[in-house]
Parts: structure tokens; C-alpha cells; sequence
């Protein structure tokens, strides 16, 4: 008896050493009745996870005036993005920005505004690569907002969406040299880096149009779909999905037979490509070295840089919305007097958007 | 009537669970008793069910006959644990009832026979692990994860397409521990049964001109070739032990999916990775 | 109900050491010999006499050199790092070459070992299967065993050889390697569109299934009649008593049909391997002559059409939205890794010229 009141510990142990979970689960059926379509996820995993954002949750400060005009001319100097905002819209998302991004670097406006010798914030000096960077991170989210209403949504995203109050977000991407030792975290033997596919590959797919060899030409090899499994790992693993909640997975290609979910994920796909090609790759010269990868190169988004394990960004808290904040959600423009923004830093330099020793990054893009 | 030479002999009264000596006769070559009776009754309602969901269009978008293509689909995962609408995985409700009870009936004919030619109760026991595997499936994982709609859909096609869905919920089935023991039942079953079943053949189908061989080449074969020979009794021990494992890992391993793990089944080897002693 | 039901040995009688059938060459075999107790609570207690032989040395020492060298590649693919050797097994590789090499030979690094590794396993398992022929001629016994294993040989040269050459490159066998096989096997299927719907498959998993269903109705069966002597089955075959009568009624009586004490053994053998037979024209048949067993099974009405429960997108896909390309990786491989490996270049926001190394090193250290 004492042999099996040990064992009977010792099972207890491994499972709970393992982390397997207890019921019961929740359920969200993807399809059609008995076809095993379905997204499944323990409430209590969930729970914690919201918790953690709950906690992490600093609202936003005012509220989105009923109407606006632009700030008169002479308001600002050096005001490429925002010249659609009035003054005092101006104003509150600048603070709101302190809240989203510089939160956690305890530095308030200095983060990206320098500081001159006499003690002076010099609210006009770009020479300082944060506010650079803000610049274009501003511009892109108002190119998301506006045009990729597809992906997400109505109610947009904000800084917080993917910063949660620090300099920078919990998830991006470099290229890898070290493929295995990088991926091995993922569970997996990728022969290439999955992330890639959000830059610059094209294509995933690696099924055919037709039943027979003898009437289609299709290189793709075993192999090859072993890159596009793992493409799709990272995805579903960033929104804390499983492969159903976008594919029958009997009949992976066809989108007759796909939940809606998957249409809007290929417009994240090619969201993510746009930015990381628009507004990532062209901020290259801006970085400092610390914030490069092992390779040389700038960071750049991937799905878990705003999903961050849920299939919508922070479960849809309204903290994570854009449409309060008009400095975001429409196309800005430069107030008047104002330079058109550039994300070159030091106008000497080669035209990049590559990694360092390869010019070639941006060749054979969408 | 279809009798073996050596079968009258055996046809005694006796050995029945229930109803005495009512139903204990024979139809041809069947044994009937109770549960004979119990198990037709249920299979063929079970089959009428289903005959009746295929005239129906039941599970499909259009009505047909095709065979590969027929599907009694389980409830929407809406119903719980409650009674569906017959059209709306009623009828698989119904045909499930049906289904465990004609099982279970035919594992107590099964014994009933066992008893009335005085053998062990192997069979329905091995058989009883078969029950337990298809419980599992439509009654044990559904009741954990709280909707009879988490079971298999009736069809050919279709229960493939419930698999590979089910499979793909979790990212990447063949990760999950119990289905590589599983698995690895299977193989090895059907490995030993191969060779089983080829040794026996080789015994007593020697090279031509040969008299049939002894448990002793039998013996010696195995030893020669890898050293040990389990025997005659150990070979039905062994083959037992390995195929009610297979069924009984099959169904550790499709349980523990959903009610206690609902992650990619990579992601659960992370224990491994992060045992303390590596570091 | 605690009745001996025959599942174990209660008595283990300790005979002489039986040293075989005599024959020829039992000069041959191995003297050493034990016995094992806990072998013998389920069968036969006695380990050796074996009989080794030219065959048999050269199968250990081909297999042995084929395990030593996917254990070296695997070793090296981590660093020579012993502790992590044993952490990452289950994920360690030895993969088959890239598809440039075709059929060639490449270096030892880019594939060669897998070749090198599948050769000597394959010299291994045929000398091992002439080892299984050969001493059931020599005790004068059918050639049953060699011709089962023949049919998994069949199916290990499908996935390792045959297909790969009928596709005209290495790279399309399987790796060696735990989970990197099962990534493998699942890329397969998604590959060529689902190998559910793959009709060989289907009969090879009902063979699978139906072996161990027939196992386990053959081995009830025989314990279930042990107590009238029902394991002796050659005695059994050969002169047929109660146990093999008994045994053949419960089937007769239960589902109105029965196999004999030998023919249940027929079915064993086409079942075992009929589940590899059929398990290789799957295979050989996906890629070669099936590109998409999903539209196949659609094409033969296979496919049950499931009723639509989800509305359109929002928007709806436009025309062309879906359409993307097969999987094709952009031709300059990493950027900065390819490229600038060995070069020097500058870094960046910086004017250092560093080389690679140097910038991996500078990171490491935070810069």
C-alpha cells in the first residue's frame, strides 16, 4: 500500500511537472457540427493571461474631442505627421504617448525629446534617434488605422496595443544565424526562419490545383513544407490559436471551406509585410547599435508583436483601441512650415532597408 | 444445419448470465441468448438510425447514397450535455445509445459463450478494452470537455476528417506522449503478430519433403536468430498484453487532448527542456 | 472470479539448458547462455544459445557503425556538448541532402552522412533478413519469417530509396531522427494534400488496426483454452483436441464464422503484412503519380460536402485576394548571413569596420 500511495505521488508529480491542465476547457466550434472544428482553450490559462494584461492596463489620458481643426499655422515648428491635430488633441497625445511607450523608461517627454545643455527640453531637435523612430512609428500606425480597417478592425490599435508602456514591445524579430539554437525555444527543427515569410516570402502554400502529378508542376518539396509548417506554427502561437481556427485542415488550401478567421489573418500577413517593408526596413540607419539584432539589422513586427498570444490583441480591451485617438487613426499630414517626414537620419548614407553587407533584402518582394 | 463434425457434442444446455434456459439455442451457426437477442435489437435500430440519417442528408449539405460520403454528425458544441433536436445530432445521440449497447451486449454474449465451452474470459475482456476505447471517444472526452458535440461523427470520410481536425487542434499530433506509445503499440503488435503467425506457418509448412516441425525449431529458431524465444504460452501473453495496450494508450492519448492539455502537444515537451538538471 | 486465468507463470519449473536443435553448424553457436526469472513469469525463462554467424556479425557491426554515426552527427550538430547531446535528442537530425544534390553523392556534411548512415543500415537489415532465411532452411522450416520481414523491408525501402529516386533527389527520404521523422511524416501529408484521403493508406491503417484486433482475439483465444493445452498449437494443427475445437466454436458461436488452428495464423501473417505492402504503394504512389490526395478523393467522390456555417468575410474576399504562390524562399538566403559572413562591413550608425565575427562578438558583449 505504501508502494502505491508513492507511485500514486509520483504520478501527481509529473503531471503537474509537465503543466497539464485541468478541466474543464472551453470550447468555440469553428464549423460545421461533428467535423472537430473547433478552437479550444482552457479558462484558467486564459484568465491568467488577462490578468496579467489587467495589471499591465494604464488608461489612457482625455477623451477624443466631438470635432477638430487643424492647429493654425505657426503653432509648432518641426511637426511632420500630426498637422492635422488641434492644439489640444496635439497635446493629450503626446501625454498619452508618455503612458503608452515611455512608461517603463521613467523619462516621460526626454525620452524622445532632447534635453539641451542649460536644461531646456528642445522640443524641435530631432537629434535624438527615439523621436525618429516615433515619427515613423506614428505614421505607420496611422497607415494601419486607415487602410487596414480588413485586419483590424473598426476600433484600431494605439501604442499600447503593442509597447504596453515600454520602449519596446515584448515580441519582435532579427534574422538568426543560429537557426537551431533560436528555434529549439519553438519546438522545432526549422530549416529556415519561419519570421522571414512576414518580410519578404511570398508564398506559402505547398499544395497543388490538381489530383495528378501529370498535370501540374509543383516544386515543392517534403522539406519545403516542413518551413511552411513552422511559418504557421509562429502564427497560431502568437495568437494562442490551433490550426482549425482558420483551416479545415483535411483541406488545408481550400477557402471555400475556411472560416472567415483565415481571410482575415492573409490580411495580417500582408499587413505585417507592408509595415515591416514601409516603415520597419527604412528606420535601419536610425537604430543604434544596442538595438540591432546579431546580424546588424533593425528590428522588425511579426503577429506576436501585437497579438502577444491572443487571438485578438489584449483580448479586445479597450485600452488597446485606436479610435479615440485621432492623431492615429487618420493619415496625418505636416504642419505648416514643416519638413515632409523622412526616415533618413544622416542623408550620406546608402539607401537601406537590408541587413548590413546585403543590399539585396528588399529584391523579389511583394 | 451448418454444424462442424466434432459440434453436437459441444451444444449443451447452460452457462447462461440471464434467462436461464429461454433464449439458450442456436440460429445456424449463432449462438442466440439474451444478450443475442439485446445485441440484434440494438444494432439494428443503431443501423436503421443511420439508414434513416443518410435518407435525410443528416451531417451533409445535400442528401446522398454515396457511402464515403454519409455522416450522422454529433449535436453543436451549444446543446452541452443536453438532449439535440433529432436532426441536429439526435440521431447520433441515438445511434451512440445504440452503439455502446450492442458492445456491451455482445461482450456478455461473448462470456456467456466462454462460460457454455468452459473457457477464460479472455475474449470479452480484450474486447471490453475495444468498448473502452470507443467510450472514451464519444462519452469520456465529451463529458470532460462539457458537449456531446466533441464526439466522432459516423462515416467514413467524415470520422477521417474529425481526426485530422481533432489532430491539428493540438498543432501537431504525433508530439503527444501517449499517441507515440500508441503508435508504437500498434507497430510492434503487428510485428509480433507477423512473426507469430510466420513461425507457426514455417513450422508446419517445412521445406518440401520435410515432416513438420516441433515447438523445439520453434524454440531454437528464435534462439539462433535473436537469442531468446518467448514460447507458446509466453508469444499469446506477450501479443495480448501489446494489443490491449495500443487500444488502451489510444484512448490515454485522445482524453488527455482538450480536457487536460489545450496547447500544441509541442509545446508540452517544454518540461524536458527546462528540466533543472540540465543547467 | 480469482481463478488462475493463465496470464503469468505461478510455477516456473528450472529445466537443463536446452542447446537446440542439432544441426550442421550448432557448433556455431554462442555457448553463453542464462535464464531470467521475471522472463520467465510470461514465457520462456532460458536466454541463448545465438547463433550468430557470418550474416549476423555483419549486420551487428553494419547496424552498430549506422547508430554510431547518426549518434556522431547528431553529437557534433551540437557542439561535442555531451549534456546537451542528451537534452536535445529527441530533436536531433541527421538529415537527408538538399534537393540541388538530386541523386548525386554530396560532401559528408551537406547529406553525405545520411547516405553514408542509410547505406550501412540497409547492409545491416539484408544481412539480417539472409540470417532469417537462412536458419529456417537450415532447421529444415518454411521461409515464412524472411518473406514477413521482407514486406517492412519492402515499406523501409519505399520511404528511404525507391521513392526518393523515382522523384529524382535524396531530399525527399525521410531524416533520421525521433521528432525530426514525425515532422517529416506530418509535412508529407500536408504536402500531398492530406494522406487521409490517400486509399492505400486507408488499407494500410486497417490492416494496422485489424492486427492488433486479430492479436488480440487470437491470444484471448489461446489463453482462454491454455488449461486444455491450447498453446501447443502445432499439436493442435496437427491433431486437432478439445482446445482447438472449443476455441474455433466460440467464434462459430459468436459472429457464425471461424478460422482453424492454422488458418488464424494465415490470417495473422496477410494482415501483418498487408499493412506494410499496402503502407508502400501509398507512399510510392504520393508525388510520383498523386499530387493532392484531397482533390483525388474529390474526383472520386470521396469527399462529403459539410453544410456552410459561417458567413461571408468582412469584407469579402475580392477577386485575387487569395490567390497567393507556392512556397519559393527569396533567393539571397539571409540577408547578412550569406552574404557578409566573411566580409567585412560597417556597423551600423557607426564608422567600424568590423567583420562578422567581430559583430557577433560585440553583441555578446553588449557593445
Amino acid at each position: 500500500m505504501k508502494n502505491r500511495g508513492l507511485s500514486l505521488v509520483l504520478m501527481g508529480g509529473l503531471l503537474a511537472a509537465t503543466g497539464c491542465e485541468l478541466p474543464p476547457v472551453d470550447t468555440v466550434a469553428t464549423g460545421f457540427r461533428g467535423t472537430g472544428m473547433e478552437h479550444v482553450s482552457n479558462p484558467g490559462t486564459v484568465a491568467d493571461s488577462m490578468r496579467a494584461i489587467a495589471a499591465r492596463i494604464q488608461p489612457a489620458s482625455g477623451t477624443a474631442p466631438a470635432a477638430m481643426e487643424p492647429a493654425p499655422p505657426g503653432t509648432w515648428e518641426n511637426v511632420q505627421v500630426l498637422g492635422h491635430l488641434s492644439e489640444a488633441e496635439f497635446n493629450r497625445f503626446m501625454l498619452n504617448m508618455t503612458i503608452w511607450v515611455a512608461q517603463g523608461t521613467g523619462q516621460g517627454c526626454n525620452y524622445c525629446h532632447v534635453v539641451d545643455s542649460e536644461g531646456v527640453v528642445d522640443f524641435v531637435s530631432d537629434n535624438i534617434y527615439t523621436k525618429v523612430v516615433s515619427r515613423d512609428m506614428i505614421s505607420m500606425t496611422q497607415d494601419l488605422n486607415a487602410n487596414w480597417e480588413t485586419h483590424v478592425g473598426e476600433a484600431g490599435v494605439n501604442c499600447w496595443t503593442c509597447h504596453q508602456g515600454q520602449a519596446l514591445p515584448t515580441n519582435y524579430w532579427f534574422f538568426a544565424d543560429e537557426r537551431r539554437g533560436a528555434l529549439i525555444q519553438n519546438f522545432v527543427n526549422a530549416p529556415r526562419q519561419p519570421e522571414r515569410y512576414l518580410l519578404d516570402e511570398e508564398g506559402v502554400r505547398v499544395q497543388s490545383g490538381a489530383a495528378l502529378t501529370a498535370d501540374v508542376d509543383n516544386p515543392v518539396s517534403t522539406n519545403d513544407t516542413r518551413h511552411a509548417y513552422w511559418v504557421m506554427l509562429q502564427m497560431t502561437e502568437a495568437l494562442g490559436v490551433n490550426c482549425t481556427y482558420c483551416h479545415m485542415s483535411p483541406r488545408w488550401g481550400d477557402w471555400e471551406e475556411s472560416p472567415p478567421t483565415r481571410t482575415t489573418a492573409l490580411r495580417g500577413v500582408r499587413m505585417t509585410r507592408e509595415l515591416n517593408q514601409s516603415y520597419m526596413l527604412p528606420l535601419q540607419n536610425a537604430w543604434p547599435a544596442e538595438r540591432l539584432g546579431p546580424m546588424g539589422d533593425g528590428p522588425k513586427i511579426q503577429c506576436a508583436t501585437c497579438h502577444m498570444g491572443a487571438y485578438i490583441p489584449q483580448y479586445g480591451h479597450p485600452a488597446s483601441h485606436g479610435q479615440d485617438h485621432p492623431a492615429i487613426t487618420q493619415i496625418g499630414f505636416p504642419h505648416a512650415g514643416s519638413p515632409a517626414p523622412t526616415m533618413e537620419m544622416d542623408p550620406e548614407a546608402p539607401p537601406t532597408g537590408a541587413a548590413p553587407g546585403a543590399a539585396t533584402t528588399g529584391a523579389g518582394m511583394r | 444445419m451448418a454444424m462442424l463434425s466434432f459440434e453436437k457434442k459441444y451444444r449443451t444446455r447452460g452457462g447462461t448470465l440471464i434467462g436461464g434456459d429461454l433464449f439458450d439455442f442456436w440460429i445456424g451457426p449463432f449462438y442466440v441468448g439474451f444478450f443475442g437477442v439485446a445485441t440484434i435489437f440494438f444494432a439494428l435500430l443503431g443501423t436503421a438510425l443511420c439508414v434513416y440519417g443518410a435518407a435525410i442528408g443528416e451531417g451533409l449539405a445535400a442528401q446522398t447514397w454515396n457511402l464515403w460520403q454519409i455522416s450522422i454528425a454529433p449535436p453543436p458544441l451549444e446543446y452541452g450535455l443536453g438532449f439535440a433536436p433529432m436532426t441536429e445530432g439526435g440521431l447520433w445521440q441515438a445511434i451512440t445509445v445504440c452503439a455502446i449497447g450492442a458492445f456491451v451486449c455482445w461482450a456478455l454474449r461473448q462470456a456467456e459463450i466462454s462460460r457454455k465451452l468452459g473457457m477464460g474470459y479472455h475474449v470479452p475482456v480484450a474486447y471490453a478494452v475495444a468498448i473502452l476505447a470507443y467510450v472514451s471517444l464519444v462519452v469520456v472526452r465529451p463529458v470532460l470537455m462539457g458537449a456531446w458535440g466533441h464526439g466522432f461523427p459516423y462515416g467514413i470520410i467524415s470520422h477521417l476528417d474529425w481526426v485530422s481536425n481533432v489532430g491539428y487542434q493540438y498543432l501537431h499530433f504525433h508530439y503527444n506522449p501517449a499517441h507515440m506509445i500508441a503508435v508504437s503499440f500498434f507497430f510492434t503488435t503487428t510485428f509480433a503478430l507477423g512473426l507469430h503467425g510466420s513461425l507457426i506457418l514455417s513450422v508446419t509448412n517445412p521445406r518440401k519433403g520435410e515432416s513438420v516441425r516441433s515447438s523445439e525449431h520453434e524454440n531454437t529458431y528464435f534462439r539462433d536468430t535473436i537469442g531468446y524465444s518467448i514460447g507458446a504460452i509466453g508469444i499469446h501473453r506477450l501479443g495480448l498484453f501489446l494489443a490491449l495496450n495500443a487500444g488502451i494508450w489510444s484512448a490515454i492519448c485522445i482524453v488527455i487532448s482538450g480536457p487536460f492539455w489545450t496547447r500544441g502537444w509541442p509545446e508540452w515537451w517544454a518540461w524536458w527542456l527546462n528540466l533543472p538538471i540540465w543547467s | 472470479m480469482a481463478e488462475y486465468q493463465n496470464l503469468f507463470t505461478q510455477v516456473q519449473v528450472r529445466h537443463a539448458h536446452d542447446p537446440g536443435v542439432p544441426t550442421a553448424d550448432d557448433s556455431e553457436r554462442l555457448p553463453d547462455h542464462g535464464f531470467s526469472y521475471w522472463l520467465g513469469k510470461i514465457g520462456d525463462a532460458q536466454l541463448g544459445p545465438v547463433h550468430l554467424g557470418f550474416a549476423g556479425v555483419i549486420a551487428l557491426i553494419t547496424g552498430g557503425l549506422s547508430i554510431f554515426l547518426m549518434g556522431m552527427v547528431m553529437l557534433a550538430s551540437v557542439g561535442w556538448d555531451p549534456v546537451q547531446f542528451v537534452r536535445l535528442l529527441p530533436w536531433l537530425s541527421v538529415e537527408p541532402p538538399t534537393p540541388e544534390w538530386g541523386l548525386r553523392i554530396p560532401p559528408l556534411n551537406e547529406g553525405g552522412w545520411w547516405i553514408w548512415c542509410g547505406f550501412l543500415l540497409t547492409v545491416s537489415i539484408f544481412a539480417w533478413w539472409y540470417r532469417m532465411y537462412s536458419r529456417a532452411r537450415t532447421l529444415g522450416m518454411g521461409t515464412h519469417v524472411a518473406w514477413s520481414f521482407a514486406a517492412a523491408i519492402w515499406l523501409y525501402l519505399v520511404l528511404g530509396f525507391i521513392r526518393p529516386v523515382l522523384m529524382g533527389t535524396w531530399s525527399e527520404a525521410v531524416p533520421f531522427g525521433l521528432f525530426p521523422h514525425l515532422d517529416w511524416t506530418a509535412a508529407f501529408s500536408i504536402r500531398y494534400g492530406n494522406l487521409f484521403y490517400n486509399p492505400f493508406h486507408m488499407l494500410s491503417i486497417a490492416f494496422l488496426y485489424g492486427s492488433a484486433l486479430l492479436f488480440a482475439m487470437h491470444a484471448a483465444t489461446i489463453l482462454a483454452v491454455a488449461k486444455m493445452g491450447g498453446e501447443r498449437e502445432i499439436d493442435q494443427i496437427t491433431d486437432r483436441g478439445t482446445a482447438a475445437e472449443r476455441s474455433q466454436l466460440f467464434w462459430r458461436w459468436t459472429m457464425g464464422f471461424n478460422a482453424t488452428m492454422e488458418s488464424i495464423h494465415r490470417w495473422a501473417w496477410w494482415f501483418a503484412a498487408l499493412t506494410v505492402i499496402t503502407g508502400g504503394i501509398g507512399i510510392v504512389l504520393t508525388g510520383t503519380a498523386v499530387d493532392n490526395w484531397y482533390l483525388w478523393g474529390q474526383k472520386h467522390g470521396l469527399v462529403p460536402d459539410y453544410p456552410q456555417v459561417w458567413g461571408d468575410p468582412v469584407p469579402a474576399l475580392q477577386p485575387g485576394e487569395a490567390d497567393g504562390q507556392l512556397l519559393a524562399p527569396p533567393a539571397d538566403g539571409f540577408p547578412g548571413l550569406d552574404t557578409s559572413m566573411n566580409g567585412v562591413f560597417t556597423l551600423p550608425g557607426t564608422e567600424l569596420q568590423v567583420t562578422f565575427a567581430d559583430a557577433t562578438l560585440l553583441q555578446e558583449m553588449g557593445r
